[in-house]
């Protein structure tokens, strides 16, 4: 169980790709996965078999773009950055995100009231 | 920028597999970096960012699934889809396909003639700097001759210039007796032209002069006639020339020439008062025409003042080569163009208008796909595709239909077209078909594409209402340009129709009927008395021939234009500048065949050894005003001084079918002048077919260099001087009916589904008490109203295209109210032709079934 812990909330992690990028000019692919990990203190962990496939999506659906590039260390990376289609996703979804944890705890505040 | 990025990852594959394998690597050394800075070892670094990163081929391939080869497949899926339903609908993909295989192939066809005769290069290395000389005396046009091209040779703003004129010669090929056609040139033709050689040489500075019996053959003439042999010596009217070269096959000026030989010395150095030499100069590099211009002007001037008996008022002025072979023929192939890009849009109309009504059958699918996950961009391609199969398809047959179609223009299309001959289908034909196919895909295609793929809910109940109406406005709009586009044709076609009959309605004047034209071309270099001599005996042998009662010679026949000019001047009444008039060569027995009239005096007589000259009506009552008769004129020529009798005077032969008021001409005996090119006319019953072997037989026996070039009805020959306007009547005229047939099938698409859609509604009026008649009478009043717009739309555009349309068809009939009724007449039946189905079906609504009627 503490396995799943760490595991991202199916349809979450788009919103949390955009969300890593969106405070970013352009990050790489493991960039966003280590942001991901440690602005949620480790607790949440992003699998590089979702998070790759994820990134093509995004990529072909036209709210990220991504160019190749050079790291510090001068290696050949894949860079992505938000379009502006991006942007307005990344504000539809944190809505929802925002609508969704509002009526979760709701649900789970009305239900703490009647126990 | 993400609309671009969106239509790509639509499109077109995205990114390599190597490219994602790259990334991943990345990402693995990348956590290998952190692993080392956390103590471990590099060899393990790397194996536990790899375990960790777990089975990157599984997921590798998911990637990928968002991308590479995924596009291509999901386009073949959706085209097996959609070949699937076409085969489901046959009737309806066979006539998309073959109407866009009219359409493409008409247009490829057209853009292959285009091609070859306007676009082409020319393939000679300075064609940019090549220019036709056009020599005028009193500003008519006349031509040059060898004298005057040494002259222009001296100006310093040619790099160089030559002459050429056309030849027939007769070549005693291996299957008997040919006519080749020759280009004669003169000195500097190597200079100016410089032309590609393919095999052996060119001709050198000596040869150029004509001294050497030696020849250049075109490559289409060795390819096909040599059979691509060895170059050697071949036989022309009687005399044996060396072929010593093979000129590139590309070359594309003059046009359809089977050799260049060196014009004989003597033609070449022969007097100043010969005309028939045309023209080609080269500039030097980076001369402006206009400073060659000037430099003319002046020698031109020179040459007047010095040779004043020759070339007084002589001027001279330069056309781009290129513009030149292009010129006449450049806007009417373009109207022709426009006419059948006109079709094949209405044709891209008439399949979007069927592909809408199909995309409103597809509502429920549409929502279907997009609830479970089909994105707008995969609908549109899905719905796509089946515009894009069926204009390829159309495309690839309307190739073979433009492989029939650029045969059948090459036939009908006037053969004084610069290059005809040269069209074929090639590479960028084909390019240009793939091209206008796309496009055809995209117009018929896109907009219904869009439109069904618009986002519906399934549980929408309201959800067809506004697509629905919006694709029944729109083919609405459609049926309407198709009217309006069908009024721009069809006033078109029946202008230019109006035009033929115009030129062919009026009374030409001379016999048709029972008369034989028989042409027999001499070589322009046949020694004089060899030449009167055939002429004598022919006639003399062609009147034993059975069955024919009278035979004549002339240099041209009426209505085929006239061949030379004379300056002339009529003694007591010509005072100062010459008449400038057209001069013919005859028999007495031509005037006989023809059935021109002797109006006045007598014919010319041969036996009086004098030249006597007869001139035609128009001549006698324009120059001979000083009221004495016609039989005691007198003519001189150019400004000398020695005088000839008129003895009689003619009715008139037209030169020309367009011409209103007859051209003023003299007609003298054959014998005395030259005019090598015989044009025989025959009065006989007997069939051509029958006559033609004898008349072979019997110039074979008089001279066995020359051929018998065409024998034909004299009333198919003349013909040929109305050939423009036959042509371009029947070609417009028929895409004109292809028009009006394709607006048919549009309109009555509209209301038959409009009839299916109100079925129900048609049936509670019925039930409410309207009658069948009126219900008709709705849909009549319908069509009316769209007619009524689109014509006014197509009027509104032929008067605004009417001078366009005036440049593009030379003698264009001005739109006259009758023909605007009559075009009107044209749509309104085609109109109501087109609903009648509709309008039966009516009468078999019963209401109560109506009702039930979903």
């Amino acid at each position: 169980m503490a396995a799943n812990k760490s595991d991202i909330l199916q349809g979450t992690l788009t919103l949390l790709v955009l969300k890593s990028l969106s405070q970013s000019r352009a990050l790489h692919g493991y960039a966003i996965a280590s942001h991901i990990k440690r602005a949620s203190s480790d607790a949440l962990r992003v699998e590089e078999g979702s998070l790759y496939p994820a990134l093509h999506r995004l990529e072909q659906e036209g709210f990220i773009a991504a160019e190749w590039g050079l790291t510090e260390t001068n290696r050949k990376a894949r860079f992505y950055s938000l379009t502006r289609s991006g942007r307005k996703l990344l504000r539809d979804e944190e809505n929802n995100w925002a609508r969704l944890t509002a009526g979760v705890a709701g649900v789970l505040g009305f239900s703490g009231q009647e126990a | 920028m993400s609309l671009w990025s969106r239509l790509r990852g639509t499109f077109l594959p995205r990114q390599s597999g190597s490219n994602i394998q790259q990334e991943l690597e990345f990402h693995i050394e990348q956590r290998a970096d952190e692993l080392i800075e956390e103590g471990h070892t590099p060899e393990d670094a790397l194996r536990l960012a790899r375990l960790e990163f777990g089975n990157s081929s599984k997921w590798r391939e998911e990637t990928r699934d968002a991308d590479i080869f995924i596009v291509l497949e999901n386009w073949l899926r959706d085209t097996r889809q959609t070949l699937r339903g076409l085969r489901r609908r046959p009737i309806f993909a066979l006539t998309a396909i073959a109407s866009l295989a009219i359409g493409i192939g008409a247009v490829a066809s057209l853009f292959s003639v285009a091609d070859a005769v306007v676009w082409k290069p020319i393939a000679l290395p300075h064609e940019h700097d090549l220019y036709i000389l056009d020599e005028a005396r009193r500003g008519v046009p006349s031509g040059s001759n060898g004298k005057r091209l040494a002259d222009w040779q001296t100006l310093s703003s040619l790099a160089a210039a030559t002459g050429w004129y056309g030849d027939t010669l007769v070549w005693r090929g291996p299957s008997g007796n040919e006519a080749v056609r020759s280009m004669r040139t003169y000195t500097g033709i190597m200079a100016t032209a410089e032309p590609p050689i393919a095999i052996g040489r060119g001709f050198t500075k000596e040869e150029e002069g004509g001294t050497e019996a030696i020849a250049l053959a075109t490559h289409q003439f060795w390819r096909t006639r040599l059979n691509s042999g060895p170059l050697g010596p071949i036989e022309l009217s009687g005399k044996t020339y060396q072929i010593v070269g093979v000129l590139a096959p590309s070359i594309g000026y003059p046009d359809a020439m089977d050799l260049w030989i060196p014009a004989p010395a003597g033609m070449q150095n022969g007097t100043r008062v010969a005309s028939y030499l045309s023209l080609i100069v080269r500039l030097k590099p980076d001369t402006p025409p206009a400073t060659a211009q000037a430099e003319i002007n002046l020698a031109a001037t020179r040459l007047s003042h010095a040779y004043p008996k020759t070339d007084a008022n002589l001027s001279a002025s330069l056309a781009s080569l290129r513009e030149r072979i292009s010129r006449e023929s450049r806007t009417s192939l373009f109207a022709l163009l426009a006419v059948v890009v006109c079709v094949l849009a209405m044709i891209c109309v008439n399949i979007a208008a069927l592909l809408l009504a199909r995309g409103s059958e597809r509502e429920s699918e549409s929502a279907l796909r997009s609830a479970l996950g089909a994105s707008r961009a995969s609908l549109i391609r899905l719905y796509w595709i089946e515009a894009l199969l069926l204009s390829l398809s159309g495309g690839a047959l309307g190739i073979t239909l433009a492989f029939a179609g650029v045969n059948i223009l090459k036939q009908v299309l006037p053969a004084g077209l610069p290059r005809l001959s040269d069209a074929h289908i090639d590479a960028r034909v084909l390019l240009f078909a793939l091209g206008v196919s796309l496009l055809a895909a995209l117009a018929s295609g896109l907009i219904p594409a869009w439109l069904a793929s618009r986002k519906t809910g399934l549980h929408d109940a309201t959800r067809g209402a506004s697509a629905k109406a919006g694709s029944k406005r729109l083919r609405t709009a459609f049926v309407v340009v198709e009217i309006a586009l069908s009024a721009l044709l069809v006033t078109t076609g029946v202008r230019l129709g109006q035009a033929f009959l115009e030129l062919t309605s009026r009374p030409i004047g001379f016999r048709t009927a029972d008369v034989l034209a028989v042409t027999v071309p001499f070589p322009w270099t046949v020694n004089e008395d060899r030449l009167h001599a055939f002429t004598t005996r022919a006639l003399d042998e062609f009147r034993t021939l059975p069955g024919v009662t009278d035979v004549g010679v002339t240099d041209q026949y009426p209505l085929l234009g006239g061949t030379q000019t004379r300056d002339v001047r009529v003694q007591g009444i010509t005072t100062g500048t010459p008449i400038h008039t057209s001069m013919h060569v005859a028999s007495p027995g031509y005037f006989n065949v023809m059935n021109v009239r002797l109006l006045e005096g007598r014919m010319f007589d041969i036996r009086n050894k004098v030249e006597e000259y007869v001139v035609n009506e128009a001549f006698a009552r324009r120059y001979f005003t000083d009221g004495r008769p016609a039989s005691a004129q007198r003519l001189a020529f150019g400004t000398s001084n020695a005088w000839s009798d008129v003895v009689g005077v003619v009715s008139n032969l037209p030169q020309d079918a367009a011409d209103e008021t007859p051209e003023p001409e003299i007609f003298t005996y054959y014998a005395n002048d030259y005019w090598p090119y015989l044009n025989f006319a025959f009065q006989t019953s007997t069939p051509a077919a029958v006559l033609a072997p004898l008349i072979r037989q019997r110039v074979a026996k008089l001279d066995g260099t020359v051929i018998v070039k065409s024998i034909e009805p004299m009333r198919e020959k003349i013909k040929e001087g109305t050939k423009d306007e036959r042509i371009r009547s029947t070609l417009v005229g028929s895409f004109a009916l292809l028009a009006l047939l394709l607006m048919a099938i549009g309109i009555h698409g509209l209301i038959a589904s409009d009839v299916s859609a109100r079925w129900r509604e048609f049936g509670i009026r019925l039930a409410l008490g309207a009658t069948v008649p009126s219900l008709r009478l709705l849909l009549i009043a319908k069509i009316a109203a769209l007619a009524a717009i689109g014509f006014a739309a197509g009027i509104t555009a032929v008067l605004l295209t009417s001078n366009l349309l005036t440049a593009s068809f030379a003698g264009l009939p001005p739109i006259r109210t009758a023909t605007i009724a009559a075009v009107c007449a044209a749509i309104a039946i085609a109109s109501l032709t087109a609903i009648l189905w509709p309008l039966y079906r009516i009468a078999r609504i019963h209401p109560a079934a109506a009702l039930r009627h979903e």
